[in-house]
C-alpha cells in the first residue's frame, strides 16, 4: 500500500438535540442545508479539495439516510481503489457491546482502522460545520512545527466564546492554555473541533485515556487539557474565514441565510467547489406569476408563488398565490396554493396544505417556526413562530 | 440474459443544424436547461432494461465522448455490457460513413459478438419518453422481424417534406411504407426508433438479402414490407425530433408547459438523467423578476428573464432583459441589454446595452464564444 501522509476520521454520529425536529430520523450531518447540500458536504469536500484520500465517517445516530447519501463516497471523488471512504459503526466485539461513548472513544474503537492505513497524521473533523478550508496548508504547518497535535481555531465574538473550547497561545502558535466551555474566557480564540495529531502521538493518547475511569473519553474534555498538561507540543492554526457551527435551529437559519445578497458571508460560487449527491431532476422553474428574488434554488423546484430571501432545496413545489419569505424550504416539500411562511424552516418531504399560515412577518431569527419531516399540516392551519411541529415519538 | 441491446447514432440530422453542430455531435447538444439530447435515447434504453448500447459516431464526439463518460450518470458503468463508442474504424476502405446502413455495416463485429436476441436503434435527437420493454413485448408477442415505432401527427400546409409513413392492419401490421412528400393530414410518422431481430439484422449486414441494400429506411424498411414481418408500435405522449433551428427553439420552448415536462422527464418513475455537475445552487438578487423560465444551477439572475431557459452557470445582470431565449452554459448578458427570440452557444458574453432580437421562426444564434 501506498504510504499516505496524512488521513482523515470524521466523526458524524452526533444526534444534535437542539436542531430538534430536523433530527428526529436522521444525524445532524444529513440535514439539508443551502439548497443543494447536506451538511457533510462541506467536510467532505473540504477533504476531496485538501488531497485527503482516506475518511473514516464515524456514524452512531440514525445512520441509515446518513450511510445512503455517502454511499461509495463518489460525488465527492473519494471512491478510491486504496483508500477512499469507510462508514465506521459501533460494532460489537467479543464479551462486549460498545456504543461510541466520546468523541475520542469512537476514533479509540477504530483504531484497527487507522493504523491499517501507513500515515504519518490523522486530521479529525467533526460533520456538523459550514466552512471551506485547505487542510492540507495546516498539515504544512503542523508538520513544519513538529507538533504532536496542532488545533485550528478561529477568532469569534468575546461574547460567544463561552460555547467553545477557549485556547491561549503565544507568537509562536504554541498553545499555553485551553478550556473547553470557559465560564470566564481568557482569550477569544476558539477550538474549531478540527485537529490534526502525529499518528503515534494520538494512538498512544488515546490507549492511555481509554484506560482512565474517569475520563469521558472527549478530544475537547479530556484528551486535548491532558496532553497540554503533559507539556506536548501542541500549536495553534489559525484560520481565516467563513465557518459556522450549525447546531441550533438558529445557527442553521442563519449559516443558510448567509448564502444569500451580492456579497454573502459564505460564497458558494468561488473556488473549491462544495459536491454533492444530486438527482437529474429538470432545472428550476419559475412561472409566469411566480418570483424569486434574492434566494436559491435548485433542480426539480418549481415556483408558481412568491420566494424571496428564502432557499429552496432541491424538489421543492411552491403552489400559487404562496408567499415564502425569510425561509428555509428542504427537499422534495410540497407547499399548497396562497400559503404564507415567514421565518420557517421546513424539513424534507412535507406537505404543508393550502391557505396555511407559518411563522410571523415580524418575528425573527430566534423564533423560527420548524415542521419535521414528512409532516402532514392540513389547510387553513396556523402555526405561531417559533413553534415545532413534529411526528410524535 | 439481457434480451435486447441498444445502439444510438450520434450525428443524426447534424447538417440541418450546422451552426449548434459546428463543435459538437446532434447528441451532445444542450436541450432543456440541463441535458443533451443524448440523454433521452441513453435514459430510455437504460430504463428499460437495456445494459449493452453501442454509440455510433463518426466526427465531431470529442464533447459528446466526455458527456457520456463511463456511462456511470445512467447506470450504463456496467462488468457485462455498458457503454461502448464506436467511431469509424480504420478497414482500408478509408472515411467516415455516409449512411446508415453502412454505418451498421462497419460495426457488424460489435452487433455480432453479442448475444441478445432483439436490438433496438435510436437516433440521438429523439426527446421522449419511451419504455423500450413494452415495444419488445409487442414485438415478441406478433414474431415480428421489425417493430418501427410511429406516431400519429397532424402535417400542416408549412411543414409538408419528404417523411417515411406507415399504414397498418389492426394488429399493427405494416402493410404499406412510403418514403416520400406526403400531404397535409393525420399520418403514422416513422420517429427513427425500431426493434429488429439480431439475427436477421446480421444476415442483412452480411449481404444475404436478395437485392442490393444501401439505405437502411429506403432498402430495408420501406421495401422490406413484403419481405419481413414488420410491425408498428405508436408512440404516445411527448414527442419531439429535432431537425432544424427552429424546430430546436420550438420544442425547447415548449418545456415550459409543465405536462411536456413532466410528461417527458418523469413518465411514471422512468426519469431522464444526465451527467450531474457540481454547480452552486441558482441564485437570484433583489432585482431579479423571473417568468415562465427555467433556470439551471450556477445561474446568477437580476435582471429580467421572462419565457426563457437559461443553461448552467448563465449570468444575467441587473437591468438586463431577456425574453423568449434560449442561453447555453455560461452565457453572460451584461447590464442594460435586451434579448428577444436569442440563442447563445456556450460562453458567449453579450456586452452592457446590446439589443439582440431574432425571431421565434428564425432566432438569432450565436457562436461559441463570442462577445457581442
Amino acid at each position: 500500500m501506498r504510504k499516505k501522509k496524512c488521513i482523515a476520521m470524521l466523526l458524524a454520529g452526533g444526534q444534535g438535540t437542539r436542531l430538534y425536529a430536523l433530527t428526529s430520523n436522521i444525524a445532524k450531518p444529513a440535514v439539508s442545508f443551502g439548497s443543494k447540500y447536506r451538511i457533510i458536504d462541506f467536510t467532505l469536500s473540504n477533504c476531496a479539495n485538501s488531497d485527503i484520500d482516506t475518511v473514516g465517517i464515524l456514524t452512531q445516530y440514525r445512520p441509515l439516510i446518513l450511510n445512503e447519501y455517502i454511499g461509495n463516497g463518489e460525488p465527492w471523488d473519494l471512491d478510491r481503489t486504496d483508500g477512499g471512504v469507510h462508514i465506521l459503526s459501533p460494532y460489537q466485539a467479543k464479551g462486549e457491546n460498545r456504543w461510541y461513548k466520546g468523541t475520542a472513544d469512537a476514533i479509540k474503537q477504530n483504531l484497527e482502522f487507522l493504523t491499517q492505513f501507513d500515515s504519518d497524521h490523522v486530521l479529525i473533523l467533526s460533520g456538523d460545520h459550514i466552512y471551506k478550508m485547505d487542510y492540507s496548508l495546516m498539515l504544512d504547518a503542523h508538520i513544519a512545527a513538529d507538533a504532536d497535535c496542532t488545533i485550528a481555531v478561529i477568532d469569534v465574538e468575546q461574547k460567544d466564546a463561552s460555547r467553545f473550547g477557549i485556547m491561549e497561545y503565544g507568537d509562536d502558535m504554541r498553545i499555553v492554555g485551553f478550556e473547553e466551555k470557559p465560564k470566564e474566557p481568557k482569550s477569544n480564540h476558539a477550538s474549531m473541533g478540527v485537529y490534526i495529531f502525529k499518528k503515534d502521538a494520538l494512538v498512544e493518547e488515546l490507549i492511555k485515556d481509554s484506560l482512565d475511569k474517569t475520563s469521558t473519553n472527549d478530544f475537547g474534555k479530556d484528551i486535548i487539557p491532558k496532553m497540554l498538561a503533559r507539556k506536548k507540543r501542541m500549536f495553534a492554526y489559525k484560520f481565516k474565514g467563513y465557518w459556522k457551527d450549525v447546531g441550533t435551529v438558529t445557527s442553521l437559519w442563519e449559516a443558510n441565510m448567509d448564502l444569500l445578497g451580492s456579497e454573502p458571508a459564505m460564497d458558494l460560487y468561488g473556488a473549491d467547489k462544495i459536491y454533492s449527491r444530486n438527482e437529474s431532476y429538470p432545472p428550476l422553474y419559475v412561472a409566469k406569476d411566480g418570483s424569486m428574488k434574492n434566494s436559491l434554488a435548485t433542480a426539480g423546484c418549481k415556483v408558481y408563488g412568491r420566494v424571496e430571501n428564502s432557499v429552496l432545496s432541491e424538489d421543492v413545489y411552491i403552489g400559487k398565490g404562496s408567499v415564502i419569505r425569510n425561509s428555509v424550504i428542504m427537499r422534495g416539500t410540497h407547499i399548497g396554493e396562497n400559503t404564507v411562511i415567514d421565518y420557517g424552516m421546513i424539513d424534507e418531504y412535507a406537505h404543508i396544505g393550502n391557505g396555511v399560515k407559518i411563522g410571523d412577518e415580524n418575528s425573527g431569527k430566534d423564533k423560527i417556526a420548524l415542521i419535521g419531516r414528512g409532516k402532514l399540516i392540513p389547510d387553513n392551519e396556523k402555526i405561531a413562530s417559533g413553534a415545532i411541529v413534529e411526528e410524535e415519538a | 440474459m439481457k434480451n435486447a441491446m441498444g445502439l444510438i447514432f450520434g450525428n443524426i440530422h447534424e447538417k440541418e443544424l450546422p451552426e449548434m453542430t459546428a463543435g459538437r455531435t446532434l447528441g451532445s447538444l444542450p436541450f432543456g436547461g440541463r441535458f443533451r439530447l443524448i440523454d433521452f435515447a441513453l435514459s430510455n434504453m437504460s430504463n428499460s432494461g437495456i445494459e449493452k448500447i453501442g454509440i455510433i459516431t463518426k466526427s465531431n464526439y470529442q464533447s459528446l465522448m466526455r458527456h457520456v463518460g463511463s456511462g456511470k450518470s445512467w447506470d450504463l458503468s456496467r462488468k457485462n455490457g455498458g457503454v461502448f463508442f464506436l467511431p469509424p474504424f480504420g478497414s482500408g476502405s478509408g472515411g467516415a460513413y455516409s449512411s446508415r446502413f453502412e454505418a451498421l455495416t462497419f460495426n457488424k463485429d460489435f452487433i455480432q459478438k453479442s448475444d441478445e436476441k432483439y436490438l433496438v436503434m435510436s437516433d440521438c435527437d429523439n426527446v421522449c419518453n419511451i419504455d423500450f420493454d413494452k415495444v419488445i413485448k409487442f414485438h415478441s408477442d406478433r414474431n415480428a422481424d421489425i417493430t418501427v415505432i410511429y406516431r400519429k401527427k397532424t402535417i400542416m400546409p408549412h411543414d409538408v417534406k419528404k417523411r417515411i409513413t406507415f399504414t397498418l392492419d389492426d394488429d399493427g401490421k405494416v402493410i404499406e411504407a412510403k418514403h416520400k412528400i406526403m400531404p397535409t393530414g393525420v399520418h403514422n410518422i416513422y420517429t427513427n426508433m425500431l426493434v429488429v431481430n439480431r439475427a436477421l439484422l446480421i444476415s442483412l449486414l452480411s449481404g444475404e438479402s436478395d437485392v442490393p441494400i444501401t439505405s437502411f429506411s429506403s432498402d430495408v424498411i420501406v421495401g422490406g414490407v413484403g419481405d419481413y414481418a414488420i410491425y408498428g408500435y405508436e408512440l404516445e405522449g411527448y414527442f419531439a425530433g429535432i431537425d432544424s433551428m427552429a424546430n430546436y427553439f420550438k420544442h425547447s420552448m415548449e418545456l415550459l408547459d409543465e405536462s411536456n415536462r413532466d410528461a417527458l422527464f418523469d413518465n411514471n418513475g422512468a426519469r431522464i438523467r444526465t451527467r450531474v455537475r457540481d454547480s452552486a445552487p441558482c441564485k437570484t438578487g433583489m432585482n431579479a423578476e423571473i417568468s415562465n423560465s427555467i433556470i439551471a444551477d450556477g445561474c446568477k439572475v437580476d435582471g429580467v428573464v421572462e419565457n426563457s431557459i437559461l443553461f448552467r452557470g448563465v449570468e444575467v445582470q441587473k437591468g438586463a432583459v431577456v425574453r423568449n431565449s434560449i442561453l447555453f452554459q455560461h452565457t453572460v448578458v451584461e447590464s442594460d441589454s435586451r434579448l428577444n427570440c436569442v440563442i447563445s452557444d456556450k460562453d458567449c458574453r453579450i456586452l452592457e446595452g446590446r439589443v439582440l432580437s431574432g425571431h421565434s421562426t428564425a432566432p438569432y444564434f450565436i457562436r461559441k464564444g463570442n462577445i457581442i
